[in-house]
């Protein structure tokens, strides 16, 4: 199938290095150009951009670096989560949980930034890469990932929503690493992410795709 | 239905007016003891002096600002000194109010939203509702008793991309996964954590709304109603008689299996199969 997603120029934000490298190279096969921000500099395999600024720092001098850098973003893919690994106890401070939203404010100012010129270009793909808790209990872990998680999917609902009339799509692609290998996890995220980047998927949109070999009680 | 409220002690935030208003008179009315809480104290006042009317020396009433953690802290310990241990807790704020500076799209969309103001929602809709939880759960499954309701919306379950609301349309749903989580931590304990999610409700507050929209719409108001109310298959908005209604079922003695809801109470407007 061709994806058209050649000389589509995409940025991939996040910390997720193995979720982020797949879906880089998922990308540069397909043809499209690819750069990434700061903490992923060097992380993503041959053929990648590193953009010297991180997310968390400064995401419009980031979204403007990339710009400059590819002449424009098409497609911005956020293998991002709020950490994982974090149970919310109950008697538990607010600092984590504020500080995970922090991340998912500095990913919404990206996105803002990002959107101008592909609502200009009538072209654009929001795909956030996440974890399955981030629409689920989890039952060791990932608190943190399912508060902050469903902000983010109510951010891409939006997106889908507000963005729809300009050809710009918003979906999220959410992982279980409990469905398979590490590894062969990190490629079928990969492959999702580019799926959804892609030309023909134009009509897909507000959607979480659940990459998790089927384990999930829930019916949807 | 006995709800078996009498003697309980509940707390309502924004108890002073809507859908507060309704649920601190309907709790009062079933034999609890309440206390309001709100920021403006005359239209506190206002409210207290109604509903002492009909559970005197059962209604209580502190001003503080429940978005903010000082003032959720004055608020359980005024309760707790006037009324005792708390039993019920239905946290009730509204989120973040930006201005718009007519210069472009109203702030609330996507494109507009300042970045700063995603996570000042997140501060006054997520945090405040962990924050009076965290309050008074501990106690309550001590006690081996409890109800902690939080008053959201139908956005916490279907983003509402097409109005200005990027905000609550991010912030609900992180309250509605944050309550989700307590609700299985207090499983089996005798404290229950549940939602009410509203959608259109005849509120002063939804009124300006409704008349804000009617005119970037271009549209009369009585037109907005009709679409809007058209597309309810109750063909009306709810009362907020009816929000409190539901809050008193979860709180009551027979709903104590009933726990992580969000209960929908939007007339029918909701799409979700489940």
């Amino acid at each position: 199938m061709d994806l058209g997603l050649a000389g589509k120029r995409a940025l991939i934000i996040g910390d997720r290095a193995g979720i982020a490298r797949a879906c880089a190279q998922a990308l540069l096969a397909e043809g499209a150009t690819v750069a990434c921000e700061g903490a992923l500099g060097g992380k993503l395999g041959a053929g990648v951009t590193g953009l010297e600024i991180g997310l968390l720092a400064d995401p419009l001098a980031l979204a403007q670096a990339a710009s400059a850098a590819m002449g424009g973003v098409d497609i911005v893919v956020a293998a991002l989560d709020f950490p994982t690994g974090e149970a919310l106890a109950f008697e538990q401070d607010e600092t984590a949980l504020t500080q995970a939203w922090a991340a998912l404010t500095a990913m919404s100012a990206l996105y803002q930034a990002a959107a101008v010129g592909m609502r200009a270009q009538g072209f654009g793909r929001f795909v956030w890469a996440g974890p399955i808790e981030a629409k689920q209990l989890s039952a060791h872990s990932g608190d943190i990932d399912t508060v902050v998680g469903m902000g983010a999917l109510g951010l891409h609902k939006v997106i889908s929503g507000e963005m729809g009339p300009f050809g710009v799509t918003a979906n999220g692609v959410l992982w279980d690493s409990d469905a398979a290998g590490e590894a062969e996890i990190a490629q079928a995220v990969g492959a999702s992410v580019a799926w959804l980047a892609s030309e023909p998927a134009a009509y897909v949109t507000g959607y979480v795709l659940a990459v998790d070999a089927g384990r999930s009680q829930g019916l949807f | 239905m006995d709800l078996k409220l009498s003697g309980k002690v509940a707390i309502v935030s924004g108890g002073s007016k809507g859908i507060g208003l309704a649920t601190a008179r309907l709790l009062a009315s079933e034999g609890a003891t309440v206390v309001i809480s709100a920021r403006s104290e005359a239209t506190l006042e206002t409210a207290l002096a109604g509903l002492s009317g009909i559970a005197p020396g059962r209604v209580f009433a502190v001003a503080a600002d429940m978005t903010d953690a000082a003032g959720v802290e004055r608020v359980v310990a005024e309760a707790r000194r006037a009324a005792g241990e708390i039993d019920i807790a239905v946290s009730n704020v509204i989120g973040h109010q930006i201005e718009a500076d007519g210069k472009g799209p109203p702030p609330g969309f996507f494109q507009t939203v300042p970045p700063k103001e995603i996570q000042a929602e997140f501060n006054q809709l997520v945090l405040s509702s962990w924050r009076l939880a965290r309050a008074v759960a501990p106690t309550m499954r001590e006690r081996g008793w409890g109800r902690i309701i939080n008053v959201s919306s139908g956005v916490s379950r279907e983003p509402a991309w097409e109005l200005p609301h990027v905000l609550p349309n991010m912030a609900r749903p992180a309250a509605a996964a944050l309550h989700r989580i307590m609700a299985k931590a207090f499983s089996g304990s005798g404290v229950t954590v549940n939602s009410i999610l509203t959608g259109s409700i005849a509120t002063d507050r939804n009124q300006h709304y409704f008349q804000w929209l009617s005119k970037e719409r271009g549209v009369t108001l009585e037109a907005l109603l009709a679409e809007v109310y058209g597309a309810t298959p109750a063909r009306r908005p709810g009362k907020p008689e009816e929000m409190a209604a539901a809050i008193a079922f979860l709180c009551s003695e027979a709903a104590g299996l009933i726990n992580g809801v969000g209960l929908p109470v939007t007339g029918g407007v909701m799409r979700h199969i489940y």
